[in-house]
């Protein structure tokens, strides 16, 4: 009897080993989970490894109401694209980390706090618009600096800018507001998905 | 067939004695949940609702909140000068500053708001404490009087400290006057000049002298300053026109008395 109990044994150590070695949902292949450290804080992004799991609530839906709702193109004009995850994740790890570019989710603060990517900073569309009397605060923050009360942007930041998902208008808003005060369209880049699409590969998502 | 009969019996007995026991275990079993556990898992439940409960911080006028916060501080002071109708200040401002504060913790900047004085969020302060207590309940929809209590119970038991402006001349809070001054706040109407009675009984006096009419105010028990600024000028915090026109009989705001004649400057 105690033969058996010692093979058992051996079998679920070396389970257990593998599965921590060899996961079954990687972001991408040899690739399960990435690390990256913004102000002394590191971040994980890796995938919900439950091959049986469903996006729940509203991102459920197919047919919001366009308007407002509608399917926003890949370009935003002016040159401005759109990227995946993949993306996403290398510009967290090597523009984000690094110090010189923004993750920006749009979207506003109750939304965001109840969850979205991590390393993301919440600047809702609102406040960029220029009934915002601290619109010029946030472009500064954003790399903008003021030069006898004009505001010029040889050093504005890359961004990457997210919002709901592939239908919300508060990105596309976001950037038409940038461009309107004079961001550089080549520091504008749009994560079209969004949190949407961020949950529908089961990326990890920053908590409450 | 003696021991066919004696082994069902002792059958049957091992049986009964497993009846008997079996339900016995359960009782047991079902005990291990405390009532401890029951009361955490409720009060849990409760913490997660008051946290749900927005308190509207943003809208309160940055003046109140730092007088507020100024004044309950350290009662040996003297007043301080308050910000007169300061740049209009929208609720985005907390907005901004948490915005703000998010992207200098990925960039590594020093992010401020350019106008002044609108600070960042105000410092958890006793005088903080004292606000959000009476925000919390305004939002809870306690009634005037329930309010009164429980700012009263917590200011004698030196949980909060309460603003001098605030303090009634028979030592109580004025609740009517702050719940009056975050109403108009937090509804963004300007407050009116409110039209005062004078004459008897209402401890008003019009007088006229050297070709000026001037007011005098009679203090009576329940009032404080904050309360009189109110009275006359629709604004708690225009009660440092009072206090510097009454230097001669005021040492501090909140020791006035019944009984005191207050000048109330004309504005």
């Amino acid at each position: 009897m105690a033969q058996y109990r010692h093979i058992f044994a051996t079998c679920v150590a070396l389970s257990a080993s593998s599965a921590a070695t060899a996961q079954t949902v990687q972001i991408s292949d040899g690739i399960a989970s990435v690390e990256f450290t913004i102000n002394g804080e590191t971040l994980t992004i890796s995938r919900n490894q439950d091959t049986t799991a469903r996006l729940t609530g509203a991102f459920v839906k197919t047919s919001r109401p366009c308007p407002p709702n509608c399917i926003l193109p890949m370009s935003l004009g002016n040159g401005i694209f759109s990227i995946g995850e993949r993306e996403v994740i290398d510009f967290l790890v090597n523009t984000v980390a690094g110090g010189t570019g923004l993750l920006i989710d749009t979207r506003r603060t109750a939304d965001f706090n109840k969850g979205s990517v991590p390393g993301a900073v919440n600047v809702p569309t609102a406040t960029l618009s220029p009934e915002n009397t601290f619109q010029t605060d946030i472009l500064m923050a954003l790399g903008a600096t003021q030069n006898d009360g004009q505001l010029e942007f040889s050093r504005a930041r890359p961004l990457v800018l997210f919002a709901e998902g592939n239908w919300d208008p508060q990105v596309a808003n976001a950037v038409a507001h940038l461009i309107n005060a004079g961001y550089p369209p080549t520091q504008i880049i749009v994560y079209r998905g969004g949190l949407q699409d961020w949950l529908h590969l089961g990326l990890t998502v920053t908590g409450p | 067939m003696i021991r066919l009969v004696s082994g069902l019996f002792l059958f049957a007995v091992a049986l009964c004695a497993y009846i008997v026991m079996k339900p016995a275990s359960n009782p047991g079993a079902r005990a291990a949940v405390t009532l401890e556990d029951i009361t955490a898992v409720t009060r849990a439940q409760t913490q997660s609702l008051i946290a749900d409960v927005p308190l509207p911080t943003g809208n309160i006028d940055a003046s109140t909140s730092e007088m507020l916060a100024q004044l309950g501080l350290n009662t040996n002071i003297a007043v301080p000068n308050l910000p007169t109708e300061a740049a209009a200040v929208t609720p985005m401002d907390d907005a901004t500053a948490s915005i703000l504060s998010g992207i200098s913790a990925v960039t590594n900047q020093q992010l401020t708001i350019t106008p002044t004085p609108v600070a960042a969020p105000a410092p958890v302060t006793a005088a903080s404490t004292f606000e959000s207590l009476v925000m919390q309940a305004l939002q809870e929809g306690q009634t005037d009087d329930f309010i009164h209590d429980l700012v009263n119970q917590a200011a004698q038991s030196g949980t909060i400290s309460v603003p001098q402006i605030l303090v009634t001349a028979d030592g109580h809070v004025d609740t009517d006057a702050l719940l009056g001054s975050l109403l108009t706040q937090v509804s963004g109407a300007a407050p009116a000049m409110p039209v005062v009675a004078s004459g008897q009984g209402t401890g008003v006096e019009v007088i006229m002298e050297q070709g000026q009419q001037r007011r005098y105010y009679t203090v009576s028990s329940g009032d404080s300053l904050g309360g009189i600024a109110v009275k006359f000028y629709g604004n708690v915090n225009k009660f440092d026109l009072i206090f510097s026109a009454n230097r001669d009989v005021l040492s501090s705001p909140d020791r006035i008395q019944v009984g005191q004649r207050l000048s109330i400057p004309t504005i």
